[in-house]
């Protein structure tokens, strides 16, 4: 019994040895295996920082640098010769063939089927009441020959222009590349060319008629109405109306933007910077559709819109019923009657003689 | 089909301009009109690279993608081509490109842009008949035609540019860049002046 206890406990003792020495050799054998490799690897550190240049390439950031627009000393004399790389026509051929062309034309498009979808639900804005057949001037023929001389070149540049924006879209499937090169070659001409009467004209129609076209008073009203579209009714307005104003003030701002802009693009012998010339394009194609568009509304409104406007506009002399429903207070400041009551405040207080002389009354 | 393409090895290049005079040369390339340009970096000190540059021939070429008379074309060795009778001189082609490649003679009125001229791989006109007089004066030489490869590339006296498909001229280049163990100084001032 004695002896068979001992033997258990023997036993026993050396079972619990063996175990911990196979723990601890498998200990001794996972650390040499994680440990052994590591100074091999500070070794092949310390290799490679001694020859220093394999760390990093001495010409990555050399080249780097390129990408980015560095430049060198170059024989050619073409400005920006030593500039290597210049990536930003690349935003420009996205601004243009992905953002500028859609969006214009989609803007265009919205602006057609608005003016349409207005003149077929509620029809030209006519004359309340009967003609009274006495004419007042409205524009002498100074105005009247600087807004066609505008107009026609305006219109002749807009198409020109769409021509060469939206050609190669639209134009080269029914004409072929051939065909639409001379219509283009024509189109660049033309647009280059009208550009120096657009923008003599432009600047002559804008000094003399800055006066008229600053905002007044009555000018708020007349906006939160909308100018009497939806409602039929007819807010006051001076001379010209709150509408005529923005859209004044929209042809001084991008006018004077697509002249910059197209002086510096027709004229590479000022030398200006290709960044440059990519900005003034840009400039130049969005303030020109944006200014094509809203030309569409004031060519329904000069045209068709607005009964006896365009008679305006090419007789100078409209009539006193016309004058007095659209523009009240110009009517009677021109009359040199006291200004309806709603709006005294804002009317002009050079009633009288004087205005008489300005606004000849002709009975026909 | 072979891509043809340009690459300039900017280790071996000696700025000698050899390339310049020769395009100009082959192609009777009118006064102020570059085709290809050499531009030093660093110019003067220890380092300087000299890299050649002409029309890289792109395979997404963006003076194609932007042209209003899309006058453009690419040849089934990929070489980007465009047509002088077409172009309108409006200069899309000018700022889309990277490379700064075309070129715009100016002797109109008021300087006024006349015909887009580019290299043209040495691979005449898009229009004109192979090696017909009015190909040479418009374009300048047709060598692919013959068979033979740009002459800037085929002059160059230490083989920095190199012309021809880019499958080869690539493992030119990468056996090249092997052999100088990957060291790009291996070659040039390090290794001439121990700097």
């Amino acid at each position: 019994m004695l002896n068979s206890e001992n033997n258990t406990t023997d036993e026993g003792s050396r079972r619990k040895r063996r175990n911990r020495r196979i723990l601890w050799t498998f200990v001794a054998m996972w650390m040499i295996v994680v440990l052994a490799p590591i100074p091999g690897y500070f070794m092949t550190t310390d290799t490679v920082q001694a020859k220093g240049e394999f760390t990093d390439n001495p010409r990555s950031a050399y080249w780097g640098e390129i990408r980015q627009g560095g430049s060198g000393y170059t024989t050619d004399r073409a400005p920006e010769a030593g500039n290597l790389v210049n990536d930003s026509g690349e935003l420009w051929r996205v601004l243009r063939n992905d953002t500028i062309s859609p969006y214009g034309a989609w803007l265009i498009a919205f602006i057609l089927v608005a003016v349409a979808g207005y003149f077929m639900f509620a029809g030209p804005m006519k004359v309340e009441g009967e003609l009274s057949g006495t004419k007042i001037k409205r524009w002498n023929l100074y105005d009247r020959c600087i807004h066609w001389i505008v107009a026609v070149t305006f219109f002749v540049m807009s198409i020109s222009g769409l021509i060469l924006l939206y050609g190669r879209a639209v134009l080269i499937p029914l004409f072929g590349r051939e065909g639409f090169a001379g219509l283009a070659m024509f189109c660049k001409d033309v647009h280059d060319l009208l550009g120096i009467p657009f923008a003599v004209a432009l600047v002559m129609m804008i000094l003399p008629w800055l006066k008229d076209n600053m905002f007044r008073s009555e000018d708020a009203e007349w906006l939160a109405k909308s100018g009497g579209m939806f409602d039929g009714s007819h807010p006051s307005s001076g001379k010209n109306n709150a509408g005529e104003k923005i859209w004044f003030w929209l042809l001084t701002i991008g006018g004077t933007v697509l002249i910059v802009s197209g002086v510096i693009l027709v004229m590479p012998n000022l030398e200006p910077l290709r960044n440059t010339m990519i900005t003034m394009h840009i400039l130049h194609s969005v303030s020109g559709l944006i200014l094509i568009a809203v030309s569409l509304g004031h060519t329904y409104m000069g045209s068709i819109g607005v009964e006896g406007a365009f008679n305006g506009m090419v007789t100078g002399e409209v009539d006193t019923a016309w004058a007095k429903q659209h523009h009240d207070l110009w009517y009677a400041e021109q009359m040199g009657e006291e200004a309806p009551a709603k709006a005294k405040k804002s009317a002009k207080s050079s009633s009288g003689p004087a205005g008489l002389s300005t606004g000849k009354v002709s009975a026909s | 089909m072979a891509r043809m393409k340009f690459l300039c090895d900017a280790e071996r290049c000696i700025e000698c301009n050899a390339c310049i005079t020769a395009c100009k040369n082959e192609n009777d390339v009118p006064w102020g009109i570059n085709r290809r340009r050499v531009v030093t970096l660093n110019d003067g000190e220890p380092g300087e690279k000299s890299i050649s540059v002409a029309c890289m021939h792109c395979t997404d070429a963006p003076c194609q993608a932007v042209c209003p008379v899309d006058c453009f074309s690419t040849t089934s060795d990929g070489v980007v081509l465009h047509n002088k009778d077409m172009c309108i001189g409006c200069g899309y082609c000018f700022y889309a490109c990277p490379f700064g490649a075309p070129q715009f003679p100016q002797n109109e009125a008021f300087g006024v842009r006349g015909k887009m001229d580019k290299c043209t791989y040495c691979a005449g006109g898009p229009e004109t008949a192979d090696g017909s007089a009015e190909e040479e004066s418009k374009y300048g030489s047709n060598r692919l035609a013959e068979g033979k490869l740009p002459l800037c590339a085929e002059m160059c006296s230490t083989k920095a540019l190199l012309a021809g498909d880019s499958d080869q001229i690539s493992q030119t280049f990468t056996s090249r860049v092997m052999q100088r163990g990957g060291r790009p100084d291996t070659w040039g001032w390090s290794s001439a002046y121990g700097e």
